[in-house]
């Protein structure tokens, strides 16, 4: 069992110069689930790139035990589940069927392995009938259970999300949270939405001009008014 | 707030539908090609190709006039057939009133030729598109050894066409609220309104450009290598080797017809 982030001393700069990460260090230990709050622009998404590999800092990013390099980014993008803000940049091929089995295909899987996945994927997001459907059609919130779908199809250890509650209607978001509180892996979600914090993230940490400012428990960061004003967040 | 006016797909169940998609593909390019190898003056041959169109229509339960009507849509191209008529020497058959050119019977033979041989072409194209989900298609000219690159950027291009024209359409939004006609004020100027669509254009091109790198790592973050990869196929049944065998006596039958005559 090592399903875990382990992140030392990341810094990164775009190639225009801005400061995204500044040193940044956390650690989430395996079946965690963590929240990663902070102000527009803190770093959130650039740091989530860096825990498979897309985006390669200064610093050292461990997942699942092994320090992220050349010989093993196959390996770490199938253990880590990326899923993505805007479900219309995940979701690029043109049936929901393809696009869940666009992982496991470079996992070489056989095709009834293959369909096996897609079908267990989408069970599990509560979309069994919707293999044949045209992503372009679907809602907001079914797209993004589209999007998880594509990456538990791929058998992730860690799942990493962006804003996964933005733009859903209140019962979508509900399901939504439902949905992430019955998975298992371990997860870290960046997000505005303190109230899926409180409920369903445990712990919590806060970035901000791509530090890490305060990492501990939900609970505690909630009661603390000081602290949540200064990096420009609310207590729900 | 979704742009589809392009989705023409229309799901029935009926054996058109149910073909393989490589038949269909292979038909309507083999469908074309005869019906721009014919004679021009093959009238014959093309009422057939308009008949067996028609049942195909009707057997898919598309409607007669389906693919009838939407065929037009080439109509504009064949603007640039035009000056045929009075370019193409032969026998004058009337003179244009006020411009004083002749109109020649083999230049209005060409011309009518290339009007309904572009028509029933692209009636072909709108019955497969009618008749086959895009994904099929897409999958089809993979199979069919189509180099992926170009089948991929033929699914992007599809996919995104969509998200584009919905982002458009709400750019196109956001200006006409923030400039509205207001009665005594001047309109801006025609130079104006240009600058401001070729922005428009510009920021679109823009956000296109910063889509593709958010989709190209979506699919670096699932596992793509650089190599574009298919799922399996399902094999040809014997059904589809009969359709496409009929299709080429069909068409067979109809060439003959067209250069004997």
């Amino acid at each position: 069992m090592h399903h875990t982030i382990d992140v030392n001393g990341l810094h990164y700069a775009y190639p225009d110069g801005t400061e995204a990460l500044r040193g940044v260090d956390l650690y989430v230990a395996p079946g965690e689930k963590v929240a990663l709050v902070g102000p527009n622009g803190s770093g959130k998404s650039t740091l989530l790139l860096h825990l498979n590999g897309i985006l390669r800092g200064d610093g050292e990013v461990c997942v699942c035990g092994h320090a992220i390099g050349d010989e093993n980014l196959g390996q770490i993008r199938a253990s880590v589940g990326l899923v993505f803000q805007d479900p219309d940049d995940q979701l690029f091929m043109h049936s929901v069927f393809e696009d869940v089995a666009f992982g496991p295909m470079y996992l070489g899987l056989e095709q009834a392995e293959l369909e096996r996945r897609v079908m267990e994927a989408l069970q599990a997001v509560g979309l069994e009938a919707f293999p044949g459907r045209v992503s372009h059609h679907l809602s907001m919130g079914e797209k993004k259970r589209v999007a998880i779908a594509c990456v538990l199809s791929m058998k992730p250890e860690i799942l990493v999300l962006d804003e996964p509650t933005a733009g859903l209607d209140p019962r979508s978001r509900r399901e939504f949270i439902q949905l992430l509180d019955d998975l298992d892996q371990t997860m870290l979600i960046a997000t505005h939405d303190m109230r899926m914090v409180a409920e369903l993230l445990p712990r919590t940490i806060v970035l901000d001009q791509g530090m890490v400012v305060s990492d501990g428990e939900t609970q505690a960061l909630m009661s603390n008014a000081a602290l949540l004003e200064s990096h420009g967040l609310e207590a729900p | 707030m979704h742009f589809s006016l392009l989705d023409v797909y229309q799901p029935r169940e009926t054996w058109v539908h149910e073909l393989d998609p490589r038949v269909k593909i292979v038909g309507t390019v083999l469908f074309i090609l005869t019906v721009v190898t014919l004679p021009e003056d093959a009238w014959i041959s093309y009422s057939l190709l308009l008949l067996v169109l028609l049942f195909l229509a009707v057997v898919s339960r598309l409607g007669i006039g389906f693919a009838l009507r939407r065929g037009f849509i080439a109509l504009p191209f064949i603007l640039a057939a035009l000056p045929l008529p009075f370019l193409i020497p032969g026998e004058p058959i009337s003179i244009l009133p006020v411009l004083g050119w002749t109109i020649t019977d083999a230049g209005l033979q060409r011309f009518a030729a290339i009007l309904v041989r572009t028509w029933i072409a692209v009636q072909a194209g709108i019955l497969l598109s009618a008749t086959t989900p895009i994904p099929e298609v897409l999958w089809g000219l993979s199979k069919l050894r189509v180099p992926r690159v170009i089948v991929a950027t033929i699914g992007f291009m599809i996919r995104y066409l969509f998200v584009l024209a919905d982002e458009a359409l709400r750019m196109v939004r956001a200006r006409s609220s923030r400039s509205p006609d207001l009665d005594g004020v001047p309109s801006p100027g025609i130079v104006w309104q240009g600058r401001t669509a070729g922005m428009m254009v510009g920021s679109l091109f823009l956000r296109s450009l910063e889509r593709s790198e958010r989709v190209f790592a979506a699919m670096a973050a699932r596992g793509y290598d650089g190599e574009l990869r298919t799922l399996e196929s399902p094999r040809m049944r014997s059904t589809d080797w009969i359709g496409l065998t009929v299709w080429l006596l069909i068409l067979m039958v109809f060439l003959f017809v067209g250069f004997w005559s």
